[in-house]
């Protein structure tokens, strides 16, 4: 079955041709260099969403290109969408957009590195959610992260080279694992192909034993688990996103650590379902740990961005409790959190990088009042907030409705504890409101300004989408709900 | 005879530069010498590929043997001997007087190796084996007015002579056992006499010879001191062409075996394993970069042993991968090299510390660091992604699992080094403002074929796959 290029392929293209161009152009340009990577996204968010569109709710792999690429180790070039990709593929481009329009005042020098190092960045993202082939996933997964360093240790802040390499460490370490579990599989299925679908069919013609099963499955799962900041691997994350700068921590939370969730049930439970059957209890428990540590060490931070990188390491345990459900409830909202938390963490991370540009501090204690001076970049922080602890209305809050109904149909005494994890996430959240935004005005911050024309479309852009999936989530479900019960059957089986 | 032209083409050059050096000392001759190089590429080419052997030859009293195994490395050690001719600044690096005594030398070293790669007996080993070390006992100290330099080169000269006097060791008690020197004859008796301890007290000395070549894990000391004691293009000589050679000379060997004993087996992963860990690991503590790159090559040695035992296992698939990374090797590592000749000055020491802010004194030369440390860090989708995973697929099935995760963990730890060194590239400011460095477009023109090599050999892939077909219908004619 051979089919050409198409539409998929332009996602990945479109922001690496973007890229050469940046290359040839002279960095003295910097507002050329800006609108050329905002076109580049442009592009790609036009493209998803015109994949959202097109894409059949009966699931299954879909825009298909399938073309022989390597013989000699019978790697494809194949790519597909389903309705778990086809969500991130718009996740990942209102977030590199929106992470663009809100870098536009903040990165001041070396402009022209930097958007290449996004665009780079951004192409390996959408290579990953429309891999269908095992090299081809893992070379994108690796363009996703390394790109991550450079823009860490140069335009970052707070001991950026310490935290920079932490985060490529462990993702690199993680994805040895991978690695790893990928090459027994293509060892076990004969060293024929490397496409993940003929995978799956000499796997199902030739099962593994349960030995095999249950050693690769959670090498695979914690290799790709620490990209989802899964506990005790998630040091890194909070670190990591302190240190990035603004658009690069939106793309970071927003955008890279679902590729982690994503590689698990692509890869991971794709390839071995029996595994997550095998493994589940373990996996809700490392989640719940998640859940409820991430809270309550993101209580006790006093930088701004450190509660949100801890408020992202509870959330994605979230993602991976709904997984252990191993009940299409908990499936689903596994799949919309990690579309729910990309857009409101890539939210919070644009205001606070607003308030940081305008301080030059991200100390809660040192702020006071400030919601007077910014109205709307406390207002959209706002929204964040109560969409991170789950106010009804916004996207979050379908999500974490559907992870606690599957979990309380399936182990309803772990997910009471789980509850709690949500309380605590309403206390830090406004813990920040009441000392940073509210209460007594600090005189020394009656110089700043509000954020720009250009970063209110960014706020506007991401506050809408998740209203938008919040009061009409079938929008959602729609599109993931067969694929969904399909890889749910093939666990349950 | 056309099938040892490219020997006889290397062994006339170096004659000529001989003579040479002694009408015409200190004349600069690198652009001659390029020239004459890329004759020697095209002779070699010519002579193996268009008109020369498709079946393998044994020439000289059954002492030497011209096949497609041994003339494909021939054409890769002739491709790598007219890149370090690229790396030549005449004016500051060597003794003035000495310009045409280099060329000469290098050349002799060439020669000796490209022997290395057809030798069918265990004395013409011994002289090929000679004929190089020699050569570049004498390069080592070619630098100018450094006193490590002396030092480097009197460590080689001694521990090379040792190495050589254990080997011959080794090649007497093979002799004893089986009564001739040709190798195919002696491991034709190798079945017989595969568990006496003499038989394998003698290959054990055998190959340690050629693992001080390689400089594998317990051989390895004067790697480091070497590298940084002697000039930065003889140091790129030692850490890509020779080790191709050496390469070439151990798969001869593996596929004349009929099968390997246990205990070479034992060795070849102890060393393995040993060279991987050892190597990666001491590097992260390295200032100097010459010093982490041979530190980084002992790691790599480790690599190639994986694959030595594959294809001893494994068979065909086992030489393919090994012979691909042999191949991708030589171009990385001379990358590498290539950086730090154009960055540091030859009378200076290489420190890391000197690469800081290249991003600004050379966009260029930045880029080629990055791109080859990527690639020799295993990154996809450069090119050393694949030679790696290819590796590594091949030793899993052979049941190598335990050193494919050894060897996965250990390029995850050599990433930390490699990543320091683009660290100090981009973002460390300089001690003191450094000037810019102006390529020539001679140079500037590799770095460019050098990136899109590294970058797209891996990506676009039907390269890959013709190098590997082309890699494996080499291995054809070998064996006995």
């Amino acid at each position: 079955m051979e089919h050409g290029f198409g539409i998929l392929t332009s996602m990945w293209v479109t922001p690496m041709i973007g890229v050469l161009i940046l290359i040839f152009l002279p960095s003295r340009y910097e507002t050329g260099v800006r609108l050329v990577s905002l076109l580049a996204a442009a592009i790609t968010l036009v493209s998803s969403i015109y994949l959202y569109i097109q894409f059949d709710p009966r699931g299954g792999f879909q825009f298909e290109e399938n073309m022989l690429w390597i013989d000699y180790f019978g790697v494809r070039y194949h790519h597909g969408a389903d309705g778990l990709s086809v969500p991130l593929l718009l996740l990942t481009s209102i977030v590199i957009f929106c992470g663009i329009l809100s870098s536009w005042d903040g990165i001041k020098h070396r402009v022209k590195e930097f958007h290449i190092l996004m665009l780079l960045l951004v192409s390996g993202v959408f290579g990953v959610f429309i891999s269908l082939d095992a090299v081809f996933f893992f070379i994108f997964y690796e363009i996703a992260v390394l790109p991550m360093y450079l823009l860490i240790i140069v335009w970052g802040s707070t001991r950026k080279e310490y935290s920079g390499m932490k985060l490529t460490l462990y993702l690199l370490f993680g994805s040895v694992f991978v690695l790893i579990g990928l090459i027994a599989v293509y060892v076990h299925t004969g060293m024929k192909t490397t496409d993940l679908l003929e995978f799956k069919a000499l796997l199902a013609a030739n099962p593994p034993s349960d030995l095999f099963v249950r050693t690769i499955f959670p090498m695979m799962f914690l290799g790709f688990g620490m990209l989802a900041a899964i506990w005790p691997f998630h040091t890194w994350s909070p670190d990591g996103h302190v240190a990035a700068p603004t658009a690069a921590s939106m793309l970071h939370a927003g955008v890279l650590m679902k590729l982690g969730a994503f590689g698990i049930l692509r890869v991971a439970v794709y390839l071995l379902p029996e595994g997550l059957r095998y493994w589940a209890d373990m996996i809700v428990a490392l989640s719940l740990v998640n859940i409820i540590y991430g809270a309550f060490v993101a209580m006790h931070q006093t930088d701004l961005k450190f509660v949100i990188g801890y408020s992202s390491v509870s959330h994605m345990g979230i993602v991976m409790f709904g997984i252990g459900m191993l009940n299409y409830e908990g499936f689903a909202g596994a799949a919309f959190q990690m579309f729910a938390h990309g857009v409101m963490t890539a939210l919070f991370f644009a205001c606070v990088g607003a308030i940081y540009d305008r301080a030059h501090t991200r100390q809660i204690h040192a702020f006071g009042g400030i919601y007077r001076r910014m109205p709307i970049v406390c207002g959209a922080f706002l929204c964040g907030g109560l969409a991170g602890l789950g106010l009804p209305g916004f996207a979050g809050f379908v999500a974490e409705f559907l992870v606690f109904w599957g979990a309380f149909k399936a182990h309803p005494v772990i997910a009471s504890i789980a509850v709690v994890g949500l309380v605590l996430t309403a206390f830090y959240v406004l813990r920040v409101f009441q000392r940073a935004f509210f209460g007594e005005p600090n005189p020394k911050w009656d110089g700043l300004t509000d954020s720009s024309a250009i970063q209110n479309t960014a706020y506007a852009i991401l506050i809408g989408t998740m209203l938008v999936f919040g009061i009409w989530p079938r929008l959602f479900l729609d599109i993931a709900q067969a694929d969904l019960n399909l890889l749910l059957s093939e666990v349950l089986r | 005879m056309i099938d040892v032209a490219p020997e006889a083409y290397v062994l006339g050059l170096a004659v000529f530069w001989l003579i040479v050096s002694v009408v015409r000392p200190g004349r600069d001759c690198t652009w001659l010498a390029i020239v004459l190089g890329l004759v020697g590429i095209w002779i070699t080419w010519e002579s193996s590929f268009r008109f020369g052997v498709m079946s393998p030859q044994i020439r000289f009293y059954q002492a030497y043997r011209v096949d497609l195994f041994s003339q494909g490395f021939k054409l890769l050690l002739m491709i790598g001997y007219v890149l370090i001719l690229n790396l030549h600044k005449s004016d500051r690096s060597l003794v003035k007087r000495s310009q045409a005594e280099y060329q000469f030398l290098l050349a002799a070293a060439l020669f000796g190796m490209m022997m290395l790669t057809s030798v069918y007996d265990l004395l013409v080993l011994y002289l090929a084996m000679e004929t190089t070390s020699y050569s570049l006992y004498v390069l080592c100290v070619l630098r100018r007015r450094v006193t490590e330099s002396t030092e480097a080169g009197l460590k080689y000269v001694l521990i090379g002579a040792v190495s050589s006097a254990v080997m011959l060791f080794g090649i007497s008690y093979l002799y004893g056992l089986t009564g001739t020197t040709s190798i195919p004859g002696v491991m034709s008796r190798s079945a017989d006499l595969v568990n006496t301890p003499g038989f394998v007290l003698g290959m054990f000395l055998l190959f340690s010879g050629l693992f001080f070549k390689l400089a594998a894990f317990p051989f390895h000391f004067w790697a480091p001191d070497v590298y940084e004691g002697t000039s930065n293009q003889v140091a790129a000589y030692l850490g890509t062409v020779s080790k191709v050679a050496a390469t070439a000379f151990i798969l001869r060997v593996v596929s004349m075996m009929p099968k390997a004993a246990e205990v070479m087996n034992v060795a070849l992963y102890v060393v393995a394993i040993a060279s991987m860990t050892y190597g990666n690991f001491v590097a992260i503590r390295q200032t100097d970069m010459k010093r982490m790159l041979a530190y980084s090559g002992i790691g790599h040695i480790g690599y190639l042993m994986v694959g030595v035992l594959a294809a001893i296992n494994m068979g065909e698939s086992g030489y393919t991968a090994t012979i691909y990374y042999t191949g991708m090797y030589m171009i990385m590592n001379f990358a590498a090299f290539m950086v730090v000749h154009a960055c540091v000055d030859e009378s200076g020491r290489a420190l890391i510390r000197n690469f800081n802010d290249l991003y600004r004194r050379s966009p260029l030369l930045c880029a080629t660091l990055v791109v080859s440390m990527f690639t020799l860090g295993g990154i996809p989708p450069m090119a050393g992604f694949f030679g790696k995973l290819y590796l590594f697929m091949t030793a899993f099935k052979g049941g190598f699992v335990w050193l494919v995760v050894v060897g996965l963990l250990n390029s995850f730890v050599s990433l930390y080094y490699y990543l320091r060194v683009c660290k100090a590239a981009f973002m460390d400011p300089p001690a003191a403002p450094m000037p810019e460095i102006r390529l020539e477009p001679r140079r500037a023109a590799l770095c460019i074929i050098l990136i899109a090599y590294m970058v797209l050999f891996g990506f676009f892939s039907n390269a890959v796959d013709n190098y590997a077909a082309l890699a494996r219908s080499l291995l054809g004619p070998i064996g006995v």
